[in-house]
């Protein structure tokens, strides 16, 4: 299933997950869910054929990680319902997942088959998929976490259910982003020589990786220091996430990178 | 329904520096801290590369685990009550936040590099000064560095048990990795080794000195594969890939599926060698020789005017030059027309065969490529480059030797953070 298919599969799941939101809109939440787990199953067939047309992970490529993305977004976004049932989660992430797919579609990258040595590595998938998972769970926290503030400054009152979740998922992407790291760090070993050496990617991961864990320690605290700033780091957190992932590249630091694959 | 906010204080109305101190003191003492670090920076220029050579870094181990250990038994004092709260952790992880967001904007010079020989006259500005090119080695990075290993290590003694094991092993594993990757930062040693084809070599290359190593390596023989290559449009008034240089128009050759299309052509690939010789005067066959090419027979097709071209393209190498395809003579979009010309293959896999001794009568055969590096005793040698420009006609292995004695403790930092990780993302709390 060559990249061709996904001009048609990449906006057919995109249909399904705009429908499934609206029907979450208009009360039918089981229906919703049906229809943003569809797409997502879609996106997983493609993506399960594009991995047997290439004879390799479609993980190298910007379009192929957003492929991932746009898969593992819808299903964390329906997992995250089922615990703590906002609409707007299942918006959230059907929009997003959709802003993905269409990228995908308008703005097809170079995607060449060629498989650099150093990707060539069992580490290469966990890696990619780890962060993928991430990412979309982080991403929900960022919305959340702005939910939360418009409480707060709106009526001064504090959801705490949904503190509950933005806590949960945060402590949850945090593991699962510390996971990513571990295994590149380990593979860096195996492909670099050093777990660990600074490269602009990594010195983002960190400062993203840092920013998730003053948010996590600060809500450990009993005195509950200003709310509405530790709320705020979520978002901030996000875009760094961001630059991590996409941004890198229009830095100044970014040329030094080995991170950067075509 | 939804409470509304209270601000809990334990001790309502603290006046500052009065205990328990908080997020403000916190950020005090540690920005103090800072300032002696940038001070030492100014006045001493960064850290020297030696300072916790072994046996010193054993020294600080000791000491710090010395002191973390101290904790347990002193924990309802205040200095290990501030040095393990919320607040000390918070400012210490937004500092050591803020240094990493200027090594990943202001782009760094390797750590040992010489200030004075890579940045020239301008070495004096205050931003080198203050180590601002060089974070890692700068005095106030090793500060924070430190209060991070001594806030950690002593969090770790008082937190130690079974019934808070998620937190353990988050805590205790970072505290390995950052006490491995500190600590043997002094100790670890890297060389490069270029080593002919059929030659034996145990110098390393130091900036164009030579350093014999107590390890010798025969390169056997040096192995490449490559990807078949891609087809891309040149514009041949300048030379340059069409349409543009940052996104230009590729084909991938690919011989599952021949067809396709490249800018307004339609692509077909005829034939595709990947090792082939010139034959006759625009032709190619195959064969399997020291300085064959990728060489493809392509057909493209104008969609416009329904023109087809044909013929031979390579990328070339030292023996054999390049070979393009004239599309036409191009309309008012183009108006010089366009050529299509193959790009040189990318590498699929590169390795050697080599055979290593030590001083100590170790002798190890193994093959060494990317990601498979080989242990020859306290050495990891990893293949890191070869001759380009000859591709698989190198007639040299580059190597890359690495020794951490302090590898072990990261590893199992490594291992118990990632059991950690897992008990974050599996439980959940209410």
């Amino acid at each position: 299933m060559s990249w061709a298919w996904y001009n048609y599969l990449g906006p057919f799941s995109a249909a399904l997950w705009f429908v499934g939101a609206l029907v979450v809109i208009l009360g039918r939440p089981k229906a919703g869910q049906a229809l943003v787990l569809a797409g997502a199953l879609v996106t997983l067939v493609f993506i399960v054929g594009l991995w047997a047309y290439l004879g390799r992970p479609p993980l190298r490529t910007m379009g192929e990680t957003r492929l991932w993305y746009s898969f593992f977004l819808p299903l964390a976004g329906v997992l995250a319902f089922r615990r703590w049932p906002y609409g707007w989660l299942l918006i959230f992430v059907s929009v997003l997942a959709s802003v993905f797919a269409i990228l995908n579609v308008v703005r097809p990258e170079i995607h060449s088959k060629a498989l650099m040595p150093a990707l060539q590595s069992v580490f290469f998938v966990p890696h990619v998929i780890l962060y993928m998972l991430s990412y979309a769970l982080l991403a929900a926290t960022a919305v959340a976490s702005l939910a939360q503030m418009r409480n707060l400054f709106k009526t001064g009152t504090i959801d705490d259910q949904l503190y509950a979740f933005i806590d949960n998922a945060v402590r949850i992407g945090l593991g699962l982003i510390m996971l990513g790291l571990i295994t590149g760090a380990v593979w860096a070993k195996q492909a670099w020589g050093h777990y660990w050496s600074w490269d602009p990617k990594e010195t983002w991961a960190f400062v993203t990786l840092a920013t998730y864990l003053a948010y996590l320690h600060l809500r450990l605290d009993r005195r509950r220091p200003r709310p509405g700033l530790v709320l705020a780091i979520l978002p901030l957190g996000f875009l760094f996430l961001m630059i991590t992932w996409l941004g890198l590249s229009f830095l100044p630091t970014a040329p030094g990178s080995v991170h950067s694959y075509q | 329904m939804i409470p509304r906010v209270t601000f809990l204080e334990s001790v309502p109305n603290r006046r500052p520096w009065q205990w328990p101190w908080g997020y403000v003191e916190s950020a005090v003492l540690i920005g103090a801290a800072v300032v002696g670090g940038f001070i030492a920076q100014w006045r001493l220029g960064p850290m020297p590369g030696d300072l916790l050579a072994w046996p010193r870094n054993l020294i600080a181990l000791g000491a710090l685990m010395a002191l973390s250990l101290l904790a347990r038994p002193l924990r309802a004092s205040k200095f290990f009550r501030f040095l393990t709260s919320v607040p000390f952790s918070v400012i210490l992880i937004c500092a050591m936040a803020l240094f990493a967001l200027v090594m990943g904007l202001v782009p760094q010079l390797a750590p040992k590099a010489n200030l004075g020989s890579v940045l020239g006259p301008g070495q004096d500005s205050p931003v080198a000064r203050l180590g601002f090119l060089q974070v890692t080695s700068s005095w106030p990075f090793a500060v924070l560095y430190l209060m991070t290993l001594v806030g950690l290590g002593a969090t770790v003694a008082i937190g130690f048990g079974f019934r808070r094991r998620v937190f353990l092993l988050n805590h205790l594993g970072l505290w390995l990795i950052l006490l491995a990757a500190g600590l043997g930062a002094s100790d670890r040693q890297r060389e490069l080794m270029r080593v002919p084809e059929g030659g034996v070599e145990w110098r390393a290359s130091r900036e164009g000195e030579f350093a014999e190593l107590d390890l010798a390596i025969r390169l056997d023989d040096f192995v490449m594969e490559e990807y078949p290559a891609r087809l891309a449009l040149v514009n041949p008034a300048t030379g340059k890939p069409w349409p543009s240089e940052s996104a230009p128009a590729l084909f991938q050759i690919e011989p599952k599926s021949p067809r396709g299309r490249l800018g307004g052509f339609d692509i077909e690939v005829l034939q595709f060698l990947a090792r082939a010789v010139p034959v006759g005067e625009e032709g190619f066959a195959g064969a399997v020789v020291n300085g064959a090419v990728q060489a493809a027979l392509v057909k493209a097709t104008d969609r416009e005017t329904g023109q087809s071209f044909e013929g031979w393209l390579t990328a070339g190498n030292g023996f054999v030059g390049p070979s393009s395809l004239r599309l036409g003579e191009g309309g008012a979009d183009r108006p010089h027309g366009l050529v299509l010309a193959m790009t040189q293959p990318e590498p699929k896999l590169f390795l050697s065969k080599v055979k290593v001794f030590t001083k100590d009568g170790h002798e190890a055969q193994a093959n060494v490529s990317v990601n498979h590096p080989l242990r020859a005793g306290d050495w990891l040698i990893y293949q890191r480059d070869y001759d380009t420009s000859a591709g698989p006609l190198s007639r040299w292995s580059g190597f890359e030797l690495i020794k951490d004695r302090w590898l072990w403790l990261a590893y199992a930092g490594f291992a118990l953070w990632s059991m950690g990780c897992l008990g974050l993302t599996m439980g959940g709390r209410k």
